[in-house]
């Protein structure tokens, strides 16, 4: 374990009164705050270990400015799911989980704890539907559904004060309907200043639903933090809790996952848990490791590099193989620069040959001699020039590469004009094949 | 800290006048040697001085600000009018927008802001929110004396209230120029002109929750853009004064 992690991981415990200060060799403090930042826990130690933790003064300022940033983002959001939790609550059964539900449980503060959303799992579909229309009514409003997925499309705010994401399952694929009935039954409630009783999950619930979910994405979440809350609630269990736990990762069949979870987590936390048997190695080790092993700029080539190959791993896992696979990088290596060749020539190709193209969902101003376009999913901004635009005008429907340049060049565009201007549109990602634009049709005038 | 609270935001109305749609209570805690924030009875964090109140509290009710005013788009910029109209100056942390705003509203313009401007989506109009400039350590010299306060993310800070100089809340006022500021002592001092496509570029990425999902601001932002703008490299706030009286004033 290099001595970034290993000092960091005695930082953590040592927050939680589970131990001293960190023995650990004197970290490089750059590399540390690198891992920090990508792990988001700076105003977490802050909180606990500023005035105990000896540490150096730019290490200090920066924890500080990340607890100061946190205090207030988290704290209006801590605010707003209060609110929303209030008018949701009396109407619909609903439990509060993952990180919401921790920052009532286990943390002081709401700068503690960063806090992107609000999970809510709706025990019946009536309760989805009314919540939903409470969250309509106070100005939410879906953003991109993820189909098939145990949760409708995060409901955003119009002003971005919280996303609140309703799951009607607690993972993908789902867990039977007899362990969510338990689940929900298992509840329990926690006061909050404002008088409201909130319900969450149980210990016991809490630990298996943060374990199933902790090596989900190994690559992009805040990974040691969530290995750490996991060792964290397990700190505290006494035989009986882990009896019920283990007796609940039984019977939702996804005992292996959590297992995994809980089996990584000690490897860097020193938690006392039960005997119980390790899965074997796979490709979610494998990538977890080197996740928590690249403490470096994530914007060096090197790791940006790593992240990217450790990402389309998962995306490019031969078919029928898991994540849990032992790993296998030749053939996710094959497969990989197999579909690489496939994605480039569809790019380059497809506006030479028959491929159906069309523009993506966007809002078009006249602009002076040219347009601006912007997206609405992300909020880019793009000016374009006169041959540009006619490439957006003309692939306002699905069009073949082929008659799109026919309709070009009619207009009195150059051939090499013509086919700059569609690659350009493909490069930006405004024109794409039509498969990937279904269902998205033109932004409704403004 | 209260005296602080009271400069900070000295040129509001200390009572509601009007409908009051939604009341955020803060309240600061002294507890374990420490400072406690709550919103609404929920803690949103401790500092271990009375210093680093006054900077959280500043930050949080414009963050609350720019959540809750549905009507306008918040835009991070400062501000300064005269007659011919308003001298927007949007820009990111560091680039000199209060140390700007303070001395020009120091030497006769009118004072909008130095942090958070409000634009009309339909008219896009500016609005001002005149809290008191917030000076960072390295523009100390240029001001009075005053009570220092210190920001975890900005370092020392002193408050100045614009007093007389703040313009009216009610007030809506065309952009007359946009400046973006670049602070830079390194770099030799110019303006660059900027075309309505740059300048419409640079707005959007300074707009508080951006674009994103929220398109009805998109045409108020293109006829902002095309506000005659400049980028402004210097290194002393009185090159852009001199560059505002001759371009502006003239």
């Amino acid at each position: 374990m290099k001595r970034e992690i290993e000092h960091l991981c005695e930082c953590l415990w040592w927050a939680i009164g589970q131990r001293g200060p960190a023995t650990a060799a004197e970290p490089d403090w750059s590399r540390w705050l690198a891992l920090v930042d990508e792990h988001k826990l700076g105003a977490f130690l802050y909180s606990r270990l500023r005035g105990r933790a000896e540490w150096p003064e730019q290490v200090r300022s920066a924890l500080a400015a990340q607890h100061v940033t946190s205090g207030f983002l988290n704290g209006l959001r801590l605010r707003e799911q209060a609110r929303i939790l209030a008018r949701i609550l009396p109407a619909a059964r609903c439990v509060v989980l993952k990180g919401a539900a921790l920052a009532l449980t286990r943390y002081a503060e709401a700068a503690e704890r960063d806090m992107v959303d609000l999970d809510l799992f709706c025990a019946r579909r009536e309760d989805v539907d009314t919540a939903l229309d409470i969250l309509r009514a106070n100005q939410y409003a879906p953003t991109r559904a993820i189909p098939g997925h145990h949760h409708l499309p995060p409901m955003l705010h119009r002003s971005g004060r919280l996303s609140v994401e309703l799951h009607t399952n607690l993972t993908t694929p789902g867990l039977p309907s007899a362990f969510l009935e338990q689940f929900f039954a298992d509840r329990v409630h926690v006061s909050t200043p404002g008088g409201i009783a909130v319900p969450v999950a149980d210990r016991a619930h809490l630990l298996f639903h943060h374990g199933l979910h902790t090596l989900k994405d190994p690559i992009e979440s805040p990974l040691l933090r969530n290995l750490f809350e996991i060792a964290w609630m397990a700190s505290d269990f006494g035989p009986d809790e882990w009896t019920r736990f283990t007796r609940i990762a039984e019977s939702s069949g996804r005992s292996e996952v959590v297992r995994r979870a809980l089996a990584l987590a000690r490897d860097y936390f020193p938690v006392d848990l039960p005997p119980f048997k390790r899965p074997r190695y796979s490709s979610i080790e494998f990538w977890a490791r080197r996740r928590l092993g690249w403490i470096e700029d994530a914007m060096r080539p090197a790791t940006r590099r790593l992240r990217h190959i450790g990402v389309k791993h998962f995306d490019r896992m031969p078919s029928g193989r898991w994540r849990t696979d032992a790993l296998d990088m030749a053939r996710v290596a094959a497969v990989s620069v197999k579909n690489g060749i496939a994605h480039h020539a569809r790019a380059r190709l497809a506006p030479l040959r028959g491929a159906l193209l069309h523009r993506v969902e966007a809002h078009e101003l006249a602009f002076g001699e040219h347009a601006a376009l912007l997206r609405p999913e992300s909020g880019q901004v793009f000016v374009l020039r006169g041959d540009a635009i006619a490439v957006w005008r003309a692939a306002a429907a699905p069009v073949s590469g082929a008659e799109l340049y026919r309709r070009l060049l009619a207009q009195g565009l150059p051939p090499r004009a013509a086919r700059r201007a569609v690659r350009s549109l493909l490069a930006l990602e405004l024109i794409a094949p039509a498969s990937n634009t279904a269902g998205a049709h033109g932004a409704p005038d403004l | 800290m209260i005296a602080a609270y009271e400069r900070l935001f000295a040129a509001f109305p200390s009572s509601a006048n009007g409908e009051e749609t939604e009341r955020l209570e803060i309240r600061v805690i002294a507890q374990d040697a420490r400072w406690a924030v709550e919103l609404d009875g929920l803690r949103a964090a401790a500092f271990e001085t009375a210093a680093h109140i006054p900077p959280f509290l500043e930050t949080l009710v414009c963050q609350f600000l720019i959540q809750h005013r549905a009507d306008r788009i918040p835009i991070h910029a400062a501000g300064v009018a005269s007659a011919a109209g308003v001298v927007l100056m949007p820009g990111e942390k560091g680039s000199g927008k209060s140390t700007l705003s303070l001395w020009l509203a120091q030497r006769g313009y009118a004072y909008f802001g130095d942090e958070l401007l409000w634009i009309d989506p339909t008219s896009a109009l500016l609005e001002p929110y005149p809290k008191a400039a917030a000076i960072k350590a390295g523009s100390f010299a240029l001001f009075d004396e005053a009570e220092i306060f210190v920001s975890p993310t900005r370092g020392p800070l002193r408050y100045f209230a614009p007093g007389e100089r703040a313009a009216p809340l009610d007030t809506a006022r065309p952009a007359a120029r946009i400046v973006f500021p670049h602070f830079n002592r390194e770099e030799p001092a110019g303006v660059y002109p900027l075309c309505p496509e740059e300048t419409l570029l640079y707005l959007s990425q300074m707009l508080f929750g951006g674009l994103a999902r929220r398109p009805e601001r998109f045409p108020a932002l293109a006829r902002l853009a095309q506000t005659p703008a400049v980028l402004a490299v210097y290194r002393d706030a009185r090159e852009i004064e001199e560059w505002l009286r001759a371009e502006v004033l003239s």
